[in-house]
């Protein structure tokens, strides 16, 4: 039987859009690994397998039973006369679900890529000093609750989703491509780990912060463009999924608003580095290449949420903003609240995702009340998920440590933690630790 | 300290969700920013409860090769 023939061209693009979205944690893993010291780079992409593994694992387990799919099942409780879903009321290990190109079976697929995309996100955090274990414990944790959790509010037809039809602000929270929900809550896990781990040695042991340059760029770089392709995937089957006038209780945009979706997607990417080469460029000189290629990023982070609903002007506005936002961002943690993330997760993912949710509130032609519930979602993000993935990597901390020895971080995790270096024949350690 | 910031960042988002519940349309936006100011600086004491044990660490932590 010939099962494509029946398949519908809106089904087969928003296929096409998912099997997408792969390319996009290839690009983001080449980036952490590129972004990160030598002695870590094999480490680095071995831990983004290993946590998309678990991660995957995790949400087979449970993760989408808990997050469900807009019409689903849910627990709800009653406030203010209205009830509000706050979990989904699935079954385990996907039952339940007929997997036959239906609607409900391409938002498991996408979610399943999409899990694995925010799990890698808090690596670029931790890069360098966090164990392969503790890290893919971590991911589990993010896959089978916190992000199951706040997708199912947001995508679920949650409560965040029941926004509008409940209390009347504009569409509910808007978030087609997941720039808060994919992006932020990653950001922010990866901020709750590079809190805990605390910096890589050598960071600060001078006073100022050394610099500690990507080793090479040129993965970095080629990362980026994955990530551009991958993106492009990412928002357009956030976008025909999610992205119509009912946001996040399913409804999705037509088919033909694809054309609109990549077009926002590739300008926010593109004013966003045009803005981080002229933001650097004014501050240190020269154009810095990994910021430049992380304002990039951050412009596709921000371009998620509103790809649906932003016009191309105000799409390219808001990558304007989230160039400056990464350029500036980056130096601020780094220098004045002492933060190493070494591969721009917290500003890139966490803080864009942010300024993308909020660019939905002040840039789209929205109805009544659709700022506050754009409010209302990034306060979930500060108020809720922060706070929960805190909770979750400082318990995972207390039974499994996450930090590796002084000895292994000297050696270098490749060797200490893989047994092998990613490129054995260079030398290849910095002397940072034997400086005075 | 940093059970306190904590404490402030879920007190903000309870703010946010209380308002939206149970107040009249014209007072939501108000208590939903001053949930998100709230929350702003649950952040700020985090983050600088974490800067102060971080500067405590490093300075423990010279070079010792």
């Amino acid at each position: 039987m010939n099962t494509t023939a029946s398949l519908d061209a809106a089904t087969l693009l928003c296929l096409g859009c998912i099997l997408l979205v792969p390319v996009a944690i290839a690009g983001l893993a080449l980036m952490n690994a590129g972004l990160g010291r030598s002695r870590n780079a094999a480490h680095l992409l071995v831990s983004s397998l290993s946590v998309f593994s678990v991660a995957v694992a995790a949400y087979f387990l449970c993760g989408f039973a808990f997050q469900g799919a807009p019409g689903g099942p849910s627990y709800f409780f009653v406030a203010g006369y209205k009830e509000w879903s706050w979990i989904s009321a699935g079954r385990f290990l996907f039952r339940g679900v007929a997997l036959d190109g239906s609607p409900r079976s391409l938002t498991l697929l996408f979610q399943v890529f999409c899990v694995g995309l925010a799990a890698i996100i808090p690596l670029g955090a931790g890069g360098g000093r966090w164990r392969m274990s503790a890290s893919a414990l971590s991911a589990a944790l993010l896959a089978g609750w916190t992000y199951p959790l706040y997708a199912h509010w947001v995508w679920g037809g949650g409560w965040l989703a029941q926004l509008g039809s409940n209390f009347g602000l504009g569409n509910g929270f808007i978030d087609a491509g997941g720039s808060t929900v994919i992006q932020a809550v990653g950001g922010f896990t990866g901020l709750s780990a590079a809190w805990i781990l605390g910096p890589r040695r050598g960071k600060y042991s001078s006073g100022m912060p050394a610099a500690i340059p990507g080793h090479d760029m040129v993965m970095v770089c080629f990362g980026c463009l994955l990530t551009i392709a991958g993106w492009l995937g990412l928002n357009g089957a956030g976008a025909l999924i999610f992205g119509g006038s009912g946001g996040g209780n399913g409804a999705g945009i037509a088919p033909g608003g694809i054309v609109l979706v990549a077009l926002n997607t590739i300008l926010c990417a593109a004013f966003a580095a045009l803005s981080a080469i002229f933001f650097t460029r004014l501050r240190f000189g020269k154009p810095d290449a990994s910021l430049c290629i992380n304002g990039c990023i951050g412009g596709l982070v921000a371009s998620s949420a509103g790809c649906a609903v932003l016009s191309p002007l105000t799409a390219a506005a808001t990558g304007l903003v989230a160039g400056a936002v990464v350029t500036y961002s980056v130096e601020f943690l780094e220098v004045r609240l002492r933060i190493d993330d070494p591969g721009g997760a917290i500003p890139i993912h966490g803080l864009c995702g942010i300024w993308g949710a909020l660019a939905v509130a002040i840039f789209a032609n929205n109805t009544s009340g659709q700022w506050i519930a754009q409010l209302a979602g990034v306060a979930t993000i500060l108020g809720f998920v922060l706070p929960l993935t805190f909770g979750i990597n400082w318990g995972i901390n207390r039974v499994w440590p996450m930090r590796v020895s002084l000895e292994a971080e000297r050696q270098g995790l490749d060797l200490h933690e893989l047994g092998a270096g990613a490129y054995p024949e260079f030398i290849t350690h910095g002397d940072e630790f034997t400086a005075g | 300290m940093k059970v306190f910031s904590l404490f402030l960042l879920l007190a903000g988002w309870f703010l946010v969700v209380t308002a939206i519940a149970w107040l009249k349309p014209g007072f939501i936006p108000v208590f939903v920013i001053a949930g998100i100011a709230v929350e702003v600086l649950g952040l700020v004491f985090l983050a600088r409860q974490n800067l102060l044990e971080t500067v405590k660490s490093t300075r423990s932590q010279e070079p010792r090769y």
